[in-house]
């Protein structure tokens, strides 16, 4: 059999992978840092970096461990090249570089966000295309119309902070713990919608805009007293999905798709679920959400990519970019 | 053969020693270098050399202080080699490289400075076989070294040298040393090696420190 080593140190986690050439996943390995960052109530670059040092080696071989194939069976190792924070990309890369020389196999940069669209696909999913793309994550937020696996169009992404943002920032607020979107989702089903938090660039596009938001509801909890949380979680969600289905909607109706596909770590919100299932319900497309596990970062989505760069002889050197764009490769 | 790199400091270092020998040498400016320039520049000595990958036998790897994302370039670099050609690697501090070079050529014992935050400063102190650490300002740098010595070797940041020997009332010699040394590092690779450790060699992480 052949497959690839998939890494991935973008962020915060530091991921390693075995995946073949169908999607089959054969090893995942994923060393989180929510210990270090809830201190902080986000992710802190210096310590993102430092961790990824340390633990990237043990997450490698772990991999390689469970996978239990040869080194022959390995055609190529799959690093992400951005974006992300680049003290965090490079060690991801320099590590894979060097295991390609060491092992004298080719290295190739991914896009990370190409990973995120293609996770969809792992363990044999399918997604029918033309496919619209909704990713929202702690790291971005954007909708994007797939015609076919290869091709991306970018539709309209967040003009400042991404949902997960938001999320964890409005949970701080409230004095919840890192990460916070779970949480806030929970919280939010026992309260009542009863504060009017603002929709931003509801009515405009396909773009997104969430510090408005996430700014009023830190005016609203200092001008009142004795705050309930549960209503302005409920409040603050059900201004995040509006914004988030009424986009869908409005880009499903442009762009004519026979699935949507919902991926990022606010894909786990059971609110947006709902929302995204009466949208393809109406409409008579498929829903595809993916396992949280491949929705959130991982380097199996990075491994599966991979592949798409060999179909394409797209030996890309990998130099970490942190502003790399999603209609590259 | 034993391969020595140093990415911590203004320079992307290679240096080859095979049987004791110095044999290849390379130094290239960090800022062409980018986030890659390492793998790049061992590349290309084992190109010059006609060697394989698997001729290397140990690996030599500069952990700092210096530029945190340019120590950590190094660093992961030959962490990955290390593992890939299961070959033992060993850390080795840019003040050792520095007081290494001092003391072979002076014969006493070494401060190498690098600046940091906030006007202080963090040095080494090497005496010929032992390395130790201090952060704080010039006042009090100089105050040990006043009390602590009687002679002294200046090496590091130039800055930091010159306005550190104005405080200094005993011995001391300015040296030219300002950097690491590529000879210095491919010539004491076998001897650096001889202390190996196995995966993890962790870069000093100095958040204090950046060395432009
Ligand atoms: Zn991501």
């Amino acid at each position: 059999m052949s497959y690839i080593l998939g890494i991935e140190t973008s962020c915060d986690d530091t991921a390693a992978a075995i995946v073949n050439r169908e999607g089959d996943v054969l090893s995942s390995v994923i060393i989180n840092q929510n210990k270090i960052h809830s201190d902080f109530g986000g992710v802190y670059p210096e310590f993102a970096s430092r961790a990824h040092i340390q633990n990237i080696i043990p997450t490698i071989n772990q991999t390689l461990k469970d996978a239990a194939i040869s080194m022959s069976e390995i055609t190529a190792i799959g690093v992400t090249r951005g974006p992300g924070l680049i003290g965090s990309l490079l060690i991801g890369v320099n590590t894979a570089l060097a295991l390609g020389m060491g092992w004298n196999k080719p290295v190739i940069g991914i896009n990370h966000l190409r990973g995120h669209l293609r996770s969809a696909e792992l363990e044999r999913n399918e997604i029918i295309y033309p496919a619209m793309m909704l990713l929202v994550s702690g790291g971005h937020t954007f909708l994007a119309y797939m015609p076919s696996k290869f091709e991306i169009q970018l539709l309209g992404e967040t003009r400042d902070d991404s949902v997960g943002e938001a999320y964890d920032k409005v949970g701080r607020m409230l004095g919840l713990d890192f990460p916070a979107g779970p949480i806030v989702d929970r919280l939010a089903k026992s309260g009542t919608a009863n504060v009017a938090f603002p929709r931003p660039l509801i009515n405009q596009a396909l773009e997104f805009s969430f510090s408005g938001l996430k700014s009023a509801v830190a005016r609203y909890l200092a001008s009142i007293e004795s705050p309930n949380v549960e209503d302005i979680c409920a409040s603050f969600v059900d201004a995040v999905m509006e914004i988030l289905i009424v986009k869908c909607k409005r880009a499903l109706k442009k762009y004519p798709c026979k699935s949507l596909v919902i991926v990022g770590g606010v894909a786990a919100s059971p609110q947006l679920r709902e929302g995204a299932k009466a949208i393809c319900d109406e409409r008579g497309i498929k829903l595809c959400l993916p396992p949280l596990k491949w929705s959130t970062d991982n380097a199996a989505m990075i491994g599966l990519a991979t592949w798409d760069y060999l179909d394409k002889e797209m030996y890309i050197t990998p130099t970490p970019i942190s502003r790399l764009p999603l209609t590259e490769f | 053969m034993i391969l020595g790199i140093s990415t911590s400091l203004s320079q992307f270092t290679v240096a080859i020693n095979r049987e004791g020998e110095l044999v290849y040498h390379k130094q290239s400016d960090r800022a062409l270098s980018g986030h890659t320039g390492i793998y790049e520049l061992v590349k290309e000595a084992l190109e010059a050399l006609d060697m394989a990958t698997t001729d290397i036998k140990g690996i030599v790897v500069d952990t700092g202080p210096g530029g945190t994302s340019s120590v950590r370039t190094g660093v992961s670099f030959a962490n990955g080699l290390s593992y890939s050609l299961d070959v033992p690697v060993v850390g080795i501090s840019s003040a050792e490289l520095m007081g290494i070079e001092a003391h072979q050529k002076y014969q006493i014992p070494v401060i190498s400075l690098f600046k940091s935050i906030k006007g202080n400063y963090y040095c080494g102190f090497y005496d010929g076989e032992k390395l130790t650490f201090q952060f704080t300002n010039l006042d009090n740098i100089s105050a040990y070294i006043n009390k602590e010595f009687t002679d002294i070797v200046l090496a590091g940041h130039a800055d930091g040298i010159t306005k550190l020997a104005n405080l200094l009332t005993i011995n001391k010699v300015i040296s030219k040393i300002h950097k690491v040394s590529a000879l210095t590092l491919g010539e004491n690779a076998p001897a650096l090696l001889a202390n190996s450790n196995k995966y993890p060699i962790l870069p000093i992480p100095l958040t204090e420190t950046d060395i432009t």
